[in-house]
């Protein structure tokens, strides 16, 4: 296990060279001329092509690529052509918005997608099995930015149970690991602490109800395909109680699907959601990427693309991991 | 009895961020802090690296200016300068510094500081330095004395007091601690301050907004229940900015909204809807190069294709007046009147003289997220509809819009721009717009020229005359309106909205409301 991990490990290496590569070239073949943006809108043609030489930007495009691929060796992703900061620092400040806003919908979404899909499962053709379906079904079909806009408006709005949008509104706690929940907990912070929490819920929320519907979708048919294998009989003919029988049995074969479907949506969500961030005016990832396409910011752009391809990368890997704990067969192929 | 009791605490602690969550948003509110709405991030902390309205408040409250815009209208009064010589040719000002200015770090300001702050514009060649470069050239400013600096320009340039409204100080010590190969402190001035200005940054971070605490050492002294602070919010979706008005978690947006979005934010209790006298003109421009409307007869035909009472009055709703050429109507030597109108047999008839067809679909360049300039462009396009011209809206951002405008064969067919009190000089509107030699940024983007008006906008630059100035920029005006170079819709106020707590609060056109100096919070006790 440990040797497959970590040669998968190493061949993403390959796999984000690749992405970096592609990247690289399209993000260039765009019209765009990050210089002139630079430059602001009134500079002169001559201005302009001062700034595209003081970045660089005028030597052929495998120089470029070149350079940025020895720099990102030894870990330098560059300056971002906007805030002159580097990209590290850009994504260092971004990312634990991404990934506790990612980690909290997540497990909201199994809270809820899991417990309603198997019992949906459990009771096939009943009522409630029929209204989770439909429930279901409307929730891919939902659109993210009306949900969330709804949600604001009832939530927020007319009940005034918590904050339209940001990510705290109180002075925030000193930045250790950057999450706001755990350095208010770190600086015993109370107040930032529940108001931080507070802000997390309505994007949380918005991004956890349509992937719930997917893990339940998921959870649902899983349970229904291993309660028709041939095991789930004999072991009510042996006697063993139903809450048994699906708890140990049931749920570990049916988690195979459910597992690989929470994958995929984790490096969805890690990447970022532009039209979440939008509205809740969340620090994300999401926003930084979308800015850094709009200012044709090269770096930034494939700081943003690596961070992407490496959180699918991680998850997949973390996936297969779990995928074999819960079913030794998988491992053994 | 236990499952009671676990449901009772699990209730509770479900509740309790949410009771406790609206005490600390109602205690944040009360804090004094004047919050704003900001609609574009604030990429970089440097005043000398922009030139834009989106982060103008960062500048012009954090860094002084040697000249400041004051009140509506708006009036250029010395703000660090005491006052300003200039010497008979207009080449040489020599420009007097208040003794005692302070910079936030204690250090006081002296004329070594504006040399620098100059210098430094011109060595980065961004932002504000395009209003210098062509009149002063480097190591042309001197410190005659403590407090004393002499410019000394290429030639004379009439508006140069108003151009040293742009000129922002740094405190050139701290800056040059921090250079790094002779970069002039470019690298550290995106994320740090070295200023005077009436506020102090305390946090930053582009993706949320900035705060800063009031400044209580600036040479300009505070007035009673002026804010303890200030905090610039970043919000992009025009939904949450309104809804974050009516809830009172902002108190003041100065950005661009439309009729609409003022209305219904109006409507909750505590909001109070402001409509002020501006100097801003949406225009719909032509590249007078591109065929077919490099014919004259065609960009007229355009011209009586746009329905402009019914944009004023359904659209607009009172909220503009309709412009007459590239001079705002309020100020001296704007075109006396419109000389298109709504009239689309007239249409018919120029399109019939033009020698160029329209005979392939033109295409309307948009900023993306500016609903008024989708609006707009839709109001031209069912115009050009009844005649049988096909027009097809096209929407960007503004830095690709700005980018296209480099040159004559990407810049687009039609494309709504404003054009705003940069500086009140008639160069700003008339100058900037239609001198050849500025050709390559978007307030030029109508290629509309000519050697005599290039001549005219050079002369009227350097003139002393005031008198000479005026009937220049005015011919230049009536030239470009006679000749269609765009479609001028409007001259618009400006709209904003105050939460009733911000009192005092004062628009100045040239500023496009960011300068907070004269607003006060009514519940500080």
């Amino acid at each position: 296990m440990l040797l497959r991990v970590l040669s998968r490990l190493v061949w993403s290496l390959a796999t984000l060279l690749g992405v970096v590569c592609i990247t690289f070239v399209i993000s260039n073949i765009v019209p765009a001329d990050p210089a002139a943006l630079v430059a602001g809108d009134t500079a002169t043609r001559q201005q302009v092509a001062e700034v595209r030489a003081r970045l660089g930007l005028d030597k052929p495009l495998h120089e470029q690529l070149a350079s940025y691929v020895g720099r990102l060796a030894i870990g330098d992703l560059g300056k971002s052509i906007f805030t002159g900061r580097p990209v590290v620092d850009d994504l260092a400040a971004r990312l634990p918005a991404t990934i506790e806003l990612a980690i909290a919908a997540l497990l909201l979404a199994v809270a809820i997608g899991l417990p309603i899909g198997v019992v949906s499962a459990l009771r096939r053709g009943s009522l409630l099995d029929h209204i989770v379906r439909v429930i279901t079904v409307s929730g891919f079909a939902i659109a993210s930015f009306w949900l969330a806009v709804m949600l604001q408006l009832f939530l927020a709005m007319e009940l005034n149970l918590l904050p339209l949008s940001g990510r705290i509104e109180v002075p925030a706690p000193l930045p250790v690991t950057r999450f706001l929940l755990i350095d208010s907990v770190l600086a015993w912070n109370g107040r930032a602490f529940v108001d931080a929490l507070t802000h997390l819920a309505l994007p949380t929320l918005t991004l956890a109800l349509p992937v719930a519907a997917t893990i339940v979708r998921f959870a649902r048919i899983g349970v229904l395909d291993a309660m028709g294998q041939s095991f789930v009989p004999y072991a009510q003919a042996m006697g063993l109680p139903p809450t048994l029988i699906v708890s140990k049995y049931v749920l570990r074969s049916a988690m195979t699907s459910v597992v690989t479907q929470i994958g995929l949506v984790a490096g969805t969500l890690l990447g970022g959601t532009v039209v979440v961030e939008a509205v809740f005016d969340w620090p994300g990832l999401g926003g930084y990427t979308f800015n850094s396409i709009v200012m044709s910011d090269y770096s930034a752009i494939l700081g943003a693309t690596l961070w992407i391809a490496a959180a699918y990368i991680v998850v997949n890997v973390l996936v297969d991991v779990v995928q074999a704990t819960i079913d030794p067969r998988k491992s053994a192929s | 009895m236990r499952r009671r009791h676990a449901l009772k605490t699990a209730l509770g602690g479900i509740a309790a961020p949410f009771v406790l969550g609206a005490e600390v948003r109602a205690q944040a509110s009360r804090d004094g802090v004047l919050r704003i709405v900001n609609a574009v991030e604030l990429d970089t902390l440097d005043p000398h690296a922009v030139l834009d309205t989106g982060r103008l408040n960062f500048k012009i409250n954090v860094y002084d200016s040697l000249f400041r815009f004051q009140g509506n209208p708006p009036k250029l009064e010395p703000w660090l300068a005491d006052k300003l010589d200039a010497s008979p040719d207009g080449t040489v000002y020599t420009l007097h510094l208040k003794h005692g200015v302070k910079f936030h770090d204690g250090t006081e300001m002296t004329a070594d500081d504006v040399v620098y702050s100059m210098e430094r514009m011109l060595a980065m060649k961004q932002g504000p330095s395009r209003l210098y470069l062509d009149i002063v050239a480097p190591g042309a400013t001197r410190a005659v004395d403590r407090y004393t600096v002499e410019f000394k320009l290429k030639r004379a340039a009439a508006p140069f007091e108003e151009l040293l409204a742009e000129c922002y100080i740094v405190n050139s010590a701290l800056v040059k601690k921090n250079e790094k190969n002779g970069d002039w402190g470019r690298e550290w001035m995106a994320r740090n301050t070295a200023s005077s200005g009436s506020w102090v940054v305390t946090s930053w971070e582009p993706s949320t907004g900035w705060e800063a605490d009031r400044f209580k050492d600036h040479f300009k002294g505070w007035q009673d229940k002026a804010p303890t602070g200030v905090r610039f919010r970043t919000m992009r979706e025009a939904n949450s900015q309104a809804l974050a008005m009516q809830r009172g978690d902002i108190d003041l947006f100065v950005g661009t909204l439309s009729v609409d979005q003022i209305e219904k934010m109006a409507k909750s209790a505590n909001v109070a809807p402001m409509r002020e006298p501006n100097l801003r003109l949406l225009l719909l421009s032509f590249n007078t190069k591109k065929p077919p409307f490099d014919d004259p007869h065609v960009r007229r035909a355009f011209s009586m294709a746009f329905d402009y009472e019914g944009w004023l009055n359904g659209i607009m709703k009172g909220a503009a007046v309709r412009a007459t050429g590239a001079i705002p109507p309020q100020l001296p030597g704007a075109v006396p009147k419109p000389l298109f109108n709504y009239d689309l047999k007239a249409a018919a008839d120029e399109l019939a003289k033009a020698t160029a067809k329209v005979d392939r679909p033109v295409s309307i360049h948009v900023m993306t997220g500016i609903a008024r300039t989708e609006q707009c462009a839709q109001v031209l396009q069912a115009g050009l509809k009844s005649l049988g011209i096909t027009a097809n809206i096209v929407s960007e951002t503004w830095p690709t819009l700005a980018n296209r405008c480099r040159a004559i064969e990407t810049t687009p067919d039609i494309m709504t721009i404003w054009t705003g009190p940069e500086y009140l000089d008639l160069q700003n509107w008339v100058g900037d717009a239609y001198d050849q030699t500025r050709w390559g940024d978007y307030k030029s983007c109508t290629y509309f020229s000519s050697d005599e008006i290039t001549a005219k906008i050079k002369r009227a630059y350097s003139s002393l005359d005031p008198a000479e100035r005026l009937k220049l920029y005015s011919e230049v005006a009536v030239a470009a309106a006679e000749g269609a170079a765009s479609i001028y819709v409007h001259s618009e106020s400006w709209l904003g909205v105050r939460n009733k707590r911000v009192q005092g609060f004062v628009f100045c056109p040239s500023s496009s409301g960011n300068d907070l100096r004269s607003a006060w919070l009514a519940d500080i006790a």
